[in-house]
């Protein structure tokens, strides 16, 4: 036993070291590379949080690129309208979304609806909000926002090199495992699963599940709002289209659930193969259009349909029947 | 023995390591469209250092189509220049263009631009088509204090955000809805239309919103009454007889339309199936897109269309023919535009007599060129205001007339006379 | 508002809702027997329309296309319950979901690479025909779009009623393990169920096609409403589907002229929510099928 342990620490230590050196290591790529990787951690952030009332609570919300396009527009508005720094936006964002998460899972499982039910109104959610965030001049409208550049500057959240914006999403990341874990350990995971296997069981043993589908909705969206903000400050412009998109929700979804649902790293594991792939898809194959999301549909259908639990929980799965020596 | 705590170490070791190798595997300096397989076919290579253009075009994706005219346009132009001794005050100096793969996705085109400037060490930027992307890629010459000339992409806000490194040559969507006016006007004026009242209908993204403010203010500013103010989610309709139908009940004399190709389809379809009898025009985008008229048959015929180029403007048969030669098809406005664009930037090198991006602007932006034989688009010059905008970009207005396409204002450019 | 215009919403609300209805029968069908979430729905359509682009192509009458539309599509209707759709049943209802989707992305998806991703039109005998009731124009082609859909959900009215095969359908929907028991072939039933719930499309597809255009994501527009329109109608109920389309249609159509700038399509969606919260089981209530 304690002989393992000491090989554990070793491990964790070396792990540490490793991780340090190649996120230093970042700073040698050439820029679009740490594009890539400032999109895998985004991903596999938004993933995460995602996975929090989707995979942990089971509530399949296809509403999540609207936090991210709430987060966007929130932190994008109080900097461009009324001057406010996008470190006090971020938190700002947020709460917005909290507010929208809030309201949703508030109509939603007042009334019982979950499922498909659940997904369905999500969507629609993202429908309505894209038509109406079009119709007005002080969001932009259809032109959409743009952040100016106005020099390298940490307290506007805006730097010249795509480097600290690795930093930034990368300290995200390392931030939301943190709060995933605690999650996880805390009461309230153990009532999130419980309600995902089986609601009625749940609420037999006294659960109240309206709440704790609710905290599910509240954490989740605030985290992604959160996210939002990160999103307009590196891409420097939003518009419904792109921020209110359906296809933007299948993605964060299908990072989560390729990789692993319900696990610490599954969203980094299906952010970090799939993200490059797609790239490289394009990259490669981009003369023919759509592709890349052709091969994603068919990703999506194999890994379903074959590893319903993810690449992550698979590839443990194997690891462990390894060293057992089967 | 590693236990189950290990194993979840180990697969973020592997992820991280993974991670990266495909991050290196996927994005390395991209083949497609770089500047081996395309920069052939650009005449003659003189021992002058060339002076190296950065173009951005979709060149993959659902835009290639336009990518690729794009693409011909510049190419022909640098040959052509190339062919004809190249930058005389740099001693010749051959432009060398670098084409650069946008794929008519906003992100994309700006990671491009940035290695183009950053690492390609291009000394100007030019191209665009899609808007997002074209406003996305100036952010980025701007930021890194490169000079860029938009070719075709119409946003309004390209230039509107007052940027000091960014021209434009066409005309911007602002103007083609006040123009659709102007041209009533014309109409009224010269013709005896007896328009009063317009009914605006427009797909409600930037490119409907944008285009729809400018022919308010030309109503507003011509004294005609804007009867009807109509917007619809061109994703998301797949109905258009309501709008028809308020339209019709409206009682206006006419209608100006901005939509893609397949709502613009759709649109007259159904005004076609109620019989709405009002003047139509119908603003570039899925108007001037050949698909139209050739879904709708004759029909076409009772629409104006507002373009920013026709093939039967005067002067343009000589780069017409070699432009049909080189590359098989016929030019159009994307092409036109390319090709203009080059000489634009030809012109300002070699007033410059420089490679340095800020002199280069600086002589970008007082670019006259008024020589209508060095004009191939129907502008009657070209000169940037203040914003960086061709102060003489206007759209001419088309009319299919026994199937061919004829120019029926401005004036200047006109071939036939409008039939309604 | 005066008189013809509201008229003419009407009506064409109406027609627009029949065409609704053609696409929600289908996906109620499945829905109802099979439980699946049938997310791709709207891009079995866009196949049909395809061939009958195919068919006009060729220069025959693209009504024909039905010949092959319709065959072709309960065949692959068959085929994907067989290999994709009966062995995640018992998968729960997300993974179903997202499978779906990602059947629809790849649907979608192919079509764009194999027809590109160009918009076509096919003109019909109808094309440019109308009918005049008084003020009121009715286009041709979408009435006949109309009677088509009226008999499509008819015959799947009557095939479910008054056949055998429609009683063993109802029968695997109410309780597959009774069912089996009583001899019932339940995986056979799935098949000919998901065929069928294809199939309409099939029949759809040649009408639909010179009302509309063809492009790969031409399934997509329709596919929120038909969700809709079996949820407002209450799940399995085809009456109250037939019902819902309608309404569905009205608020679509209503929306667009009423409600200010590009915010029609949500008139659809609120109505859909409301419903949800104050009849969670639909306006007729699910019957099951």
């Amino acid at each position: 036993m304690i002989e393992q342990t000491k090989q554990n620490n070793l491990i964790k230590t070396l792990l540490y070291i490793l991780t340090i050196i190649l996120v230093l290591a970042v700073l040698k790529l050439p820029s679009n590379i740490v594009h890539v990787l400032i999109l895998v951690f985004f991903y596999a952030y938004v993933s995460t949080a995602w996975d929090i009332l989707g995979g942990y609570a089971g509530q399949m919300s296809f509403g999540h690129s609207l936090f991210i396009g709430v987060g966007a527009y929130t932190s994008t508005l109080l900097l461009l309208r009324l001057g406010i720094t996008p470190w006090i936006g971020l938190f700002v964002s947020g709460l917005i979304a909290l507010v929208i998460g809030a309201f949703m899972g508030f109509l939603c499982f007042r009334s019982n609806i979950t499922g498909f039910y659940f997904a369905l109104v999500t969507i629609v959610f993202v429908e309505i909000s894209r038509y109406l965030s079009l119709g007005f001049e002080w969001t932009g409208a259809a032109k959409g926002l743009y952040i100016p550049y106005k020099g390298n500057n940490i307290s506007n959240l805006q730097f010249d090199s795509k480097y600290m914006y690795f930093y930034v999403i990368f300290a995200m990341y390392i931030g939301i495992l943190i709060l995933y874990k605690a999650i996880m350990k805390s009461k309230s995971g153990f009532y999130f699963l419980a309600i995902r296997e089986n609601e009625e069981a749940a609420e037999s043993i006294g659960i109240n599940t309206y709440k704790y589908k609710m905290l599910a909705t509240i954490i989740s969206s605030f985290l992604v709002g959160v996210a939002g903000s990160f999103w307009a400050q590196y891409i420097t412009f939003i518009d419904p289209y792109t921020m209110f998109d359906f296809m933007l929700s299948v993605q964060i979804i299908f990072f989560a659930v390729a990789g692993g649902r319900g696990t610490l790293f599954g969203p980094l594991v299906g952010a970090a193969l799939f993200v490059p792939l797609s790239e490289g898809l394009r990259t490669m194959m981009g003369r023919i259009a759509g592709i890349n999301i052709l091969v994603y549909g068919i990703i999506l259908i194999l890994i379903l349909r074959f590893m319903p639990d993810g690449i992550f929980v698979w590839v443990k799965d194997r690891l462990k029947n390894l060293s057992h020596g089967r | 023995m590693i236990n189950k705590n290990g194993i979840f170490k180990l697969i973020i070791l592997i992820t991280v390591i993974a991670m990266l190798g495909a991050g290196l595997a996927g994005c390395a300096p991209k083949p497609s469209g770089g500047a081996d397989e395309n920069n052939g076919d650009q005449g003659e290579v003189s021992n002058v250092e060339p002076v190296k253009i950065g173009v951005l075009a979709p060149l993959t994706g659902g835009l290639a189509s336009i990518g690729e005219q794009l693409k011909n346009g510049n190419e022909l132009a640098a040959k052509m220049i190339n062919e004809n001794g190249g930058i005389k005050s740099l001693g010749g100096a051959p432009l060398e263009l670098i084409f650069l793969d946008g794929e008519g996705r906003q992100e994309v085109a700006m990671g491009e631009v940035e290695r183009a400037i950053d690492q390609e060490k291009v000394s100007v930027v030019t191209g665009s088509f899609h808007s997002p992307s074209a406003m996305g890629a100036t952010q980025v010459a701007e930021r890194l204090k490169t000079p860029y000339l938009i070719q075709v992409a119409g946003a309004d806000d390209i230039t509107n955000r007052g940027f000091n490194y960014v021209t434009r040559v066409s005309v911007n969507l602002f103007k083609y809805g006040y123009d659709a006016v102007s041209y009533f006007d014309w109409l009224n004026k010269e013709k005896d239309a007896g328009i009063k009242k317009i009914a605006l209908i427009f797909e409600d993204a930037d490119f409907g919103q944008s285009t729809a403010k400018g022919s308010k203010e030309a109503i507003k500013d011509l004294g005609f009454e804007l009867a009807l103010d109509l917007s619809y989610p061109a994703a998301s309709t797949q109905n258009m007889t309501p709008y028809v139908s308020k339209i019709k009940a409206a009682n206006v004399d006419a209608v100006i339309a901005t939509s893609f190709i397949a709502d613009a389809l759709l649109l007259a379809d159904s005004i076609e199936e109620l019989g709405l009898d009002a003047i139509k025009l119908g603003i570039s985008g899925g108007f001037a897109d050949p698909l139209f008229a050739e879904n709708i048959g004759s029909k076409v015929e009772s629409w104006f269309l507002a373009d920013n180029f026709n093939t039967d403007i005067p002067g343009i048969e000589e780069v017409n023919n070699k432009y049909s030669e080189t590359y098989n098809s016929k030019m159009g406005g994307h092409a036109a535009h390319a090709y203009q664009s080059i000489l634009i930037i030809a012109d300002a090198i070699e007033r410059a007599a420089s490679r340095d991006r800020d002199d280069i602007n600086n002589a970008l932006k007082e670019t006259s060129i008024t020589d209508s034989s060095k004009i191939i688009v129907p502008y009657k010059a070209i000169e940037f205001d203040e914003k960086g905008q061709n102060i003489y970009a206007e759209p001419v207005v088309i009319q299919y007339q026994d199937g061919e396409r004829k120019t029926v204002f401005p004036s200047k450019f006109a071939t036939s006379e409008p039939k309604f | 508002m005066n008189l013809t215009l509201f008229g003419q919403t009407l009506v064409s609300g109406l027609l627009q809702g029949g065409i609704y209805a053609q696409i929600a029968m289908g996906l109620m069908l499945g829905l109802g027997v099979l439980g699946i979430i049938n997310f791709a729905h709207g891009e079995f359509l866009m196949i049909a329309m395809y061939v009958t682009l195919i068919v006009f192509r060729l220069d025959i009458n693209p009504y024909l296309a039905i010949f092959i539309s319709f065959p072709l599509l309960y065949f692959l209707g068959v085929i994907l319950a067989k290999y994709l759709i009966i062995p995640i049943l018992d998968r729960e209802t997300m993974a179903q979901f997202l499978i779906m989707i990602g059947l629809s992305l790849v649907l979608m998806n192919l079509a764009m690479i194999i027809f590109s991703p160009n918009f076509y039109t096919v003109k019909a005998a109808l094309t440019g025909k109308t009918l005049k009731i008084g003020e009121i124009i009715i286009g041709a082609n979408r009435l006949l779009g109309f009677a088509i859909s009226i008999l499509v959900t008819g015959a799947l009215l009557w095939m479910m009623q008054k056949t055998e095969l429609g009683r063993n359908i109802r029968a695997v929907s109410q309780n597959r393990y009774a069912a089996s028991l009583v001899g019932v072939n339940v995986k056979a039933i799935y098949q000919i169920a998901f065929g069928i719930s294809l199939a309409t499309l099939g029949i759809s597809g040649p009408f639909l096609t010179p009302i509309y255009y063809v492009s790969p994501n031409i399934g997509s527009f329709f596919i929120l409403f038909a969700f809709a329109i079996v949820i407002v109608g209450g799940m399995g109920n085809f009456k109250g589907a037939l019902v819902a389309s309608f309404l569905i249609g009205l608020a679509d159509a209503f929306g667009a002229v009423l409600l200010p700038g590009s915010t029609g399509p949500i008139l659809p969606f609120i109505f859909l929510i409301l419903t949800l919260l104050f009849k969670p089981k639909g306006l007729f209530g699910g019957s099951g099928i």
